[in-house]
């Protein structure tokens, strides 16, 4: 009786109040996302008589076909693929071991390396010197100008180093008195317990590297490494190319709007394909009941 | 103590990898590029590989690098970019750089001193490109261009060159927008649906002449019949922009409304000209009675153009040169069931004073320009190729692709395409005959081609009964108003620091327009600008003052 009572829990106000907030979100997040699946299968006709439709009534992949229209988008898109892979390896190797070693306070100059890290999240030398260390390292118009000059984020870094920081010591000594070296209780002893945090700092690295555009505009020069964010970009602007300061006789225009709808179709798919597989990560919990001291 | 050896230890390793990164990489780059140059023999045979220079001023095979934003991976296979190849023996690299960042990188080479040898400038920004010719990043070009007739010609009809020279020396060379050859004005026309007048009993002319009070009430008659029952989604005029459009309309009262204008030998802002509000009032007339789109003043991305070409709008105003009016026939009888090219008209509208306002058209945009450090041979090549790219039969070719496979000509000078236009567009068989376009446009903009004699690609009706007319009509009775370089390129801190303002202008029109009160809403713009503006014309007339 109880638990049916409990089952059938009186509505209240407040959960109305819940219920009508959230679905409104729902809806200003889901609208311009189906608008702009509905506009990525529209032709520029049917978009321009009936811009706010429900369903296109000659659907088309003509905007897609556009984009893929060559072979650049399908290179662009593996290279895309290898950054955002061996990016985030990269940067996985480099945020966790800095963040370990900055987490062990009986780590000789610990509070040094600690403030000089930290500095530079503070403070860059800028655009100018930026490139011109890349370009002394030889990296300019090489994939790994995109991979190992943004490879540390110092903010995840320092994410990362909290979680080791909570870590109770007594399990890296247990198993150091068991035998086990520094690297040895890294790998299989702190490292598995701070996963869902691993996990978060993949996504965000993920993200940062799959969206990257900037630092391959600057650096990439020759465009068979060019990434698919900036490959889309390219393709965006000679559809729009009569905007702003550009003259017509400079390209010409096409349905800029479906091409801009595909695009962003195509850009995010990949990457929120990867939510799914991280997201039983994020569940905390792991450390609940591990250690009773 | 330990801790502090170790941290000035490693405070010195830092200092010395950022002195490390802001090294000069010069002399890495000079080497590179003089061993891209490929020579045959050993110095002893020096002497006679002079001599064979000058019989082939084109023996030794260069190799460079182009720094642009257009060119793909196969431009070397486009038949043009081959025969210029081969022809002045040289093959070049594309350094490519994504449009919308364009200025971050080119700054960013410029202070890094890391430009290759050749940059097809793109968007060249006066004030910088002095600067950067004063501090050196460039090479200037030859003071004698006899060597390149061609482009001695342009120089010499052009008035941007003398404009670009710095201490008498050229350090680009712009690239002339080619597309207007019977006079200097711009090409912003009305373009309107012939068929729809036909539709409503008015048998118009191809290019009709009309006042602007006739003008406003052939909107009105759209609206009020609807000749291509569109109901709801009609929109009687539309502009290129929408609102953003609306300030560069408003030249027709006032074309110094973003800029200064030259009043008893003094400049003074344009904006608070009383004909300012004139061009408000008339476009918040056509707003307020629907003869324009409701949203449209919040329009983008040619949202104007495409509504045009989707058969939406019954006239619209726009960049319409001949190239734009040929695609925009093109594809309204594409996207337009029943839609034929002669239901393609223009209207020449005289404004109140009975003249049709037209304005000179900007004759450049871009130029190409020779890193500081670039090879003389180099420099000498890539002007070769341009001046050889100007000539009638390189524009044939970059027009119809290859002669004899791609088409052919007969004795009377008609041209005849082996190709279809599909085969020609992106990812056909023939897509080359497109692409290789962006090779000529390393030199020059488009619209050679159009006026080539018996092109199959550029129909009579667009560009004789329709362009050239217009242009006739216009010329009968002009109020010109040429381009002022001298102030446009004037540049001065207090006039600098203004241009934001001027920029500006087409926001605070639209929110004028869009006012209840229009008039104030105009007068509180310029109220709250006019210090600066008066700080920015000292400087001006300080200069150019009479």
């Amino acid at each position: 009786m109880e638990l049916a009572k409990k089952r059938h829990k009186k509505i209240e106000a407040f959960d109305v109040v819940n219920l009508i907030v959230l679905t409104a979100l729902l809806v200003i997040v889901l609208v311009p996302f189906y608008l702009t699946v509905v506009q990525s299968f529209m032709t520029q006709q049917e978009y321009i008589m009936n811009t706010n439709t429900l369903w296109p009534k000659e659907p088309t992949l003509g905007n897609y076909r556009d984009i893929f229209v060559g072979s650049t988008m399908v290179r662009s898109f593996g290279n895309s693929v290898f950054y955002t892979v061996f990016g985030v390896i990269f940067s996985m190797i480099l945020t966790t071991t800095l963040a370990y070693g900055l987490s062990k306070r009986n780590y000789p100059g610990r509070a040094i390396f600690q403030n000089m890290v930290i500095f530079t999240m503070y403070f860059s030398g800028g655009l100018i010197p930026f490139f011109l260390l890349v370009k002394q390292l030889g990296l300019i118009n090489t994939r790994w100008s995109i991979v190992i000059p943004s490879a540390l984020s110092i903010f995840n870094m320092i994410i990362l180093r909290n979680f080791f920081e909570q870590l109770p010591p007594d399990l890296g000594e247990a198993a150091t008195l068991d035998g086990a070296g520094p690297l040895r209780v890294f790998w299989q002893i702190d490292l598995p317990l701070v996963k869902p945090a691993m996990a978060t700092l993949v996504l965000f690295y993920a993200v940062g590297r799959w969206n990257e555009w900037f630092n391959a505009s600057l650096f990439l020069g020759n465009a068979k490494y060019w990434p698919m964010q900036l490959e889309l970009r390219q393709i965006l602007w000679s559809s729009t190319s009569i905007v702003g300061n550009i003259p017509p006789e400079v390209g010409r225009p096409s349905f800029s709007e479906g091409l801009k709808a595909a695009a962003v179709m195509i850009t995010m798919l990949p990457i929120m394909m990867v939510y799914p597989f991280l997201q039983r990560y994020f569940v905390k919990g792991v450390m609940i009941g591990a250690i009773k001291s | 103590m330990k801790k502090h050896l170790f941290s000035t230890l490693l405070a010195a390793m830092m200092v010395a990898t950022c002195m490390a990164g802001c090294g000069n990489d010069t002399s890495d780059s000079q080497s590179s590029q003089s061993s891209s140059t490929e020579t045959s023999g050993s110095a002893d045979s020096s002497a006679a590989e002079s001599g064979d220079a000058e019989a082939d001023p084109y023996a030794e095979h260069l190799s460079f690098e182009v720094f642009t934003i257009d060119g793909s991976e196969d431009m070397m296979d486009y038949p043009l970019v081959k025969e210029a190849c081969e022809k002045f023996n040289f093959d070049f690299t594309i350094q490519l750089v994504a449009w919308d960042n364009w200025d971050d990188v080119t700054r960013t080479l410029a202070a890094t001193d890391s430009f290759p040898e050749v940059i097809a400038w793109y968007n060249l920004n006066y004030s910088e490109y002095v600067e950067w010719a004063q501090e050196g990043v460039f090479k200037a070009l030859p003071s004698d261009m006899s060597a390149y007739p061609n482009l001695e010609a342009l120089t010499e009809k052009y008035t941007i060159f003398q404009k670009l020279l710095v201490d008498d020396q050229l350090y680009a060379f712009p690239k002339i927008k080619n597309n207007n050859p019977y006079n200097e004005y711009d090409s912003y026309m009305f373009a309107y649906r012939r068929d729809w007048a036909q539709a409503m009993g008015l048998d118009y002319e191809p290019v009709q002449d009309m006042t602007w009070d006739e003008f406003k009430e052939y909107l009105q008659k759209v609206k009020e019949e609807d000749p291509g029952q569109l109901g709801d989604k009609l929109i009687p005029f539309d502009f290129e922009n929408g609102g953003n459009s609306w300030c560069g309309f408003a030249r027709k009262w006032n074309p110094y409304i973003s800029g200064y204008k030259m009043v008893d030998g003094q400049y003074v802002w344009g904006a608070p000209d009383p004909t300012s509000m004139d061009a408000i009032n008339e476009i918040k007339e056509l707003y307020d009675t629907g003869l324009l789109a409701v949203d449209s003043y919040v329009d983008a991305n040619n949202a104007g153009r495409e509504r045009f070409l989707a058969g939406r709008s019954a006239v619209f105003y726009g960049n319409l040169g001949p190239s734009i009016l040929q695609e925009t026939a093109n594809d309204m009888v594409n996207n337009i069931d029943g839609f034929e090219e002669e239901d393609l008209g223009l209207f020449t509208v005289k404004m109140e004073d009975g003249k049709y306002a037209v304005s000179q058209m900007d004759e450049w945009w871009g130029a190409f320009a020779f890193n500081h450090s670039c090879r003389d041979e180099v420099m000498d090549r890539w002007l070769a190729v341009g001046n050889w790219l100007l000539e009638n039969e390189q524009i044939e070719k970059y027009a119809y692709g290859v002669e004899g496979e791609d088409w052919t000509k007969d004795e009377n000078g008609n041209v005849t395409l082996n190709y279809t236009a599909e085969d020609a567009s992106a990812g056909g068989s023939k897509a080359y005959i497109t692409n290789q376009r962006t090779f000529q446009k390393f030199f020059i903009l488009e619209g050679l081609d159009l006026f080539l004699e018996g092109n199959p690609n550029a129909s009579d009706y667009v560009i004789n009964d329709l362009f050239k007319k217009n242009m006739e009509v216009w010329e009968s009775n002009p109020n010109y108003t040429p381009s002022n370089y001298d102030i446009s390129y004037f540049s001065s801190p207090e006039k600098d620091a203004f241009a934001s303002t001027l920029n500006g202008t087409s926001d605070n029109f639209i929110q004028a327009v869009l006012s209840d009160d229009p008039q104030a809403t105009w007068d509180q713009f310029i109220k709250e600008n006019q210090a600066q503006a008066d700080k920015a014309c000292a400087e001006i007339n300080e200069v150019f003052g009479e």
